[in-house]
């Protein structure tokens, strides 16, 4: 096949598998559960958009491009849309978070229940 | 490639099944395991152009929103241990 | 615009399925029965939100290249920088949760603006009322991307003169 598509095909594929393996280990690394999100969202967005680039350019302009779209768009969609309910639910829950700045009014996550 | 990919795939769901086990709040194991759903979704994605059989990607899209609804599903199984509740009556 | 939802649906319908194999008219019928379905779900949604989203005006969609460009180098700005802080030998943080204004003015563009920060790794949007957002940011720098204002300015402007 086209020799330097492949090369940029196989660059994005290893980087965004870089990104994927980074979250994990932030998942173990970082200490309480509002900072592991933040790990999760590294491999939501780098890993997970720069391996579908990577196979849009396998798939060229046809069906197959447009269904990877639509995966990517969906997980840039669905992952903040579970973040924000994780984090919510968690906060509403009273899952201490560790601050060292907050603003005024900034800790009644729940008052609006 | 497509292998390299893979490869860095399962190490990081390994990675996010560990965290699911470990916990230690149902929020990390929830967290994990959406993690978890959505490399699955590019692994499926990867395998397919590996195996030569792009018409996996449908797969990948119908996971990628079961994954969604499935996670919220769980969410609101944790915070209310219900999930025929009535928002308007949950509200009060 | 409601139209205009329709025709999308339709549309992704088609790409996914259509009407391509030996049975493709019996698909096609479950396709425009499913359509419509998903399009009454549709309005009762935008009755439930109040408002309908105007980002299915012609303008908008060709605002939308600039605004997923800038979209792209600050997420792609923010990963590094996270990744950065995963990978450093001792991993130190300054969490802290800041109220962040949202100057949009539909509905629908402060979500997006939520989404967008949230999105981003390194802050989270906790909560959004008031025209204000909650932002649980895990350092400085990560607070600095959102209160520099120019996730909220990327926002404004695709949202545009939708009103």
């Amino acid at each position: 096949m086209n020799g330097a598509l492949d090369i940029a095909t196989a660059v994005l594929l290893v980087a965004g598998g870089l990104f994927c393996v980074v979250g994990g280990v932030g998942l173990h690394r970082f200490s309480d559960f509002y900072q592991r999100t933040h790990a999760a969202s590294v491999t939501d967005t780098a890993g997970a958009g720069l391996m579908l680039l990577g196979l849009m350019l396998q798939g060229g302009l046809s069906m197959v491009t447009v269904k990877l779209v639509l995966v990517l768009a969906f997980l840039l969609f669905s992952s903040p849309a579970i973040a924000h309910a994780l984090v919510k639910a968690a906060h509403g829950h009273g899952l201490a978070l560790e601050l060292e700045i907050e603003d005024e009014r900034g800790g009644d996550g729940d008052a609006a229940g | 490639m497509y292998l390299a990919g893979m490869a860095a795939i399962v190490v990081t769901m390994f990675l996010a099944l560990a965290r699911a086990a470990i916990g230690p709040t149902v929020f990390d194991r929830i967290l994990a395991v959406n993690m978890f759903g959505t490399k699955t979704v590019l692994l499926i994605a990867v395998a397919g152009f590996l195996t030569g059989r792009p018409e996996w990607l449908d797969l990948a899209i119908v996971y990628t929103l079961v994954n969604f609804t499935g996670t919220l599903a769980v969410l609101r199984f944790a915070r209310f241990g219900n999930l025929a509740r009535d928002d308007r009556k949950a509200d009060q | 615009m409601r139209l205009g939802v329709l025709l999308l649906l339709a549309a992704v319908w088609l790409a996914l399925s259509g009407p391509y194999t030996l049975h493709g008219w019996l698909i096609f019928a479950f396709g425009v029965v499913s359509v419509a379905f998903v399009w009454r779900l549709y309005l009762a949604l935008e009755r439930a939100a109040g408002g309908g989203f105007e980002f299915f005006r012609a303008s908008a969609w060709l605002r939308l290249p600039r605004f997923l460009v800038a979209f792209a180098l600050k997420v792609a700005a923010a990963n590094l920088h996270v990744t950065k802080l995963i990978l450093s030998p001792k991993i130190e943080l300054h969490p802290r949760l800041r109220r962040v204004p949202a100057s949009q003015k539909t509905s629908f563009g402060q979500v997006l603006y939520a989404n967008f920060i949230t999105l981003t790794p390194g802050t989270i949007t906790l909560d959004l009322r008031d025209d204000e957002l909650l932002v649980y940011a895990l350092d400085a720098e990560s607070e600095a991307d959102v209160m520099d204002g120019s996730m909220d300015r990327d926002v404004l402007r695709i949202e545009g003169d939708s009103n």
